[in-house]
């Protein structure tokens, strides 16, 4: 057996250079938030360190592109400006994601590639149809989350492939919001997460398209098309808010039948919902 | 592998484990004990030490990863033996019972204040969320660190 090393560099050429060169079973480190938990008892791999390559780190616009360098830490993301304007619910995902510590280390890259349930992105990218970057030693790959992620701790990432960069299409149009419970009120693994985006015309207070999508469910994240067609054009009043609720409700229903922990997120994600759409449209919808 | 890293202003090169913690490198091969293992989860942050200016928690950061870096820990900040402003306050605030949670919870504090002079009690409370003390029940280290934000802001220096 090889002897376990650990080799890291500051750019991405350097990265895929090494990558290349290598013939051992390598794992992938960034944050470490998970990584550590999860590898360090009994683990053999080689360890290729990503937390110091520079030019995965960044958030730019490009005409109606949110560009996320899959090393940006969560601390990054939640108080980046271009983030919190055009893509509201993914910094609130990165806000309430562990703790100052935790989002310090923690990227955008590594939540992905946990491949976690309960990722606090994972919602926030859905709604977004966030578009996942690549690359491996088959070259680039673009992948959407449902391609990506394929089941609990699961991804269709090959040897040696890394992510690289998320692509959110997010011009600034449109509202969304993030929002999760967990056993904690902060610091916490959220039991049912829920993320929201809609185009919203304030002159006749209608949405024109919104989408939802709601994590801690199972290995799948839930993302209605029921909903998606519910929301469309649909006048923002509590009667709205009432349903859209009981069908998200309803979708955790079937989403997790024969879970003991049913009747509770069943029940949560109606309270997500109400207080989502007061983030989104000012305090004014009455909880049932 | 051999890294060179700066702690509490001293340069050490260090022969470190592919699976070593900057934890263990801290307490192990450097005796500097201040920050403790509580969970070894990322959970608890009593291991919580400064890296580059950022609050980590030093369980969940490979040594190999603090490669190159500046990592300040609890003695840092009593070089001399004599207790910085926020040390002084949480003594006098009656912020410390069993001590354990202690020192992380004076380093997130030490990296808030370097952020930010004046915070809120809101964001006093976002910045130990991450540190859990199952003593005192946080309502003094709050007013600790209230006070040594105060304290600063009269001319003191973090």
């Amino acid at each position: 057996m090889n002897e376990v090393r650990i080799i890291g560099f500051d750019s991405l050429a350097e990265t895929l250079d090494a990558l290349a060169r290598t013939t051992e079973r390598i794992s992938f480190i960034n944050g470490g938030t998970d990584f550590i938990n999860w590898h360090r008892r009994g683990r053999s791999e080689s360890i290729v360190d990503l937390s110091r390559v520079q030019d995965l780190k960044y958030i730019k616009e490009e005409s109606d592109l949110v560009r996320i360098g899959a090393g940006t830490t969560f601390a990054e993301i939640a108080a980046n400006k271009i983030i919190r304007t055009k893509a509201a619910a993914l910094a609130h995902a990165a806000a309430q994601l562990g703790s100052v510590q935790i989002r310090n280390r923690a990227t955008i890259g590594g939540n992905i590639a946990t491949a976690s349930p309960a990722g606090d992105s994972l919602p926030a990218l859905a709604v977004f149809d966030a578009c996942i970057v690549t690359q491996g030693p088959g070259g680039e790959r673009k992948l959407n989350l449902r391609e990506l992620i394929c089941g609990i701790g699961k991804t269709s990432l090959q040897e040696k492939e890394l992510i690289k960069e998320i692509i959110l299409p997010a011009d600034g149009s449109k509202l969304s919001a993030f929002r999760k419970v967990g056993s904690r009120s902060s610091v916490t693994i959220a039991r049912v997460s829920l993320a929201v985006l809609v185009g919203y015309n304030p002159s006749d207070n209608s949405i024109s398209s919104g989408k939802a999508a709601m994590g801690a469910l199972g290995a799948d994240m839930v993302c209605l098309p029921t909903v998606e067609k519910f929301m469309a054009g649909r006048k923002v009043d509590n009667e709205f808010v009432e349903t859209l609720a009981r069908l998200l409700s309803e979708a955790v229903d079937q989403a997790i039948p024969d879970r003991d922990s049913r009747p509770y997120k069943a029940q949560a994600v109606k309270g997500l919902t109400f207080d989502i759409m007061n983030d989104l449209f000012g305090d004014k919808f009455n909880t049932l | 592998m051999i890294i060179a890293l700066t702690v509490n202003g001293r340069e050490h090169r260090l022969d470190v484990e592919p699976h070593e913690r900057l934890l263990d490198l801290l307490r192990t091969r450097l005796r500097l004990t201040g920050a403790k293992e509580g969970c070894g989860e990322g959970e608890c942050g009593a291991c919580t030490v400064i890296m580059d200016g950022n609050a980590v928690n030093s369980c969940m950061v490979l040594a190999y990863q603090a490669r190159g870096s500046h990592i300040l820990t609890i003695e840092g900040l009593a070089p001399l033996g004599e207790m910085d402003i926020i040390q002084q306050a949480f003594v006098d605030h009656g912020a410390v019972q069993c001590g354990y949670c202690t020192p992380g919870m004076i380093m997130s504090t030490k990296a808030l204040l370097l952020k930010n002079p004046r915070p809120t009690e809101a964001e006093i409370r976002a910045a130990i969320a991450g540190n859990i003390c199952r003593c005192t029940g946080y309502i003094n280290i709050v007013k600790a660190i209230a006070a040594a934000a105060e304290k600063l802001g009269e001319g003191g220096s973090v």
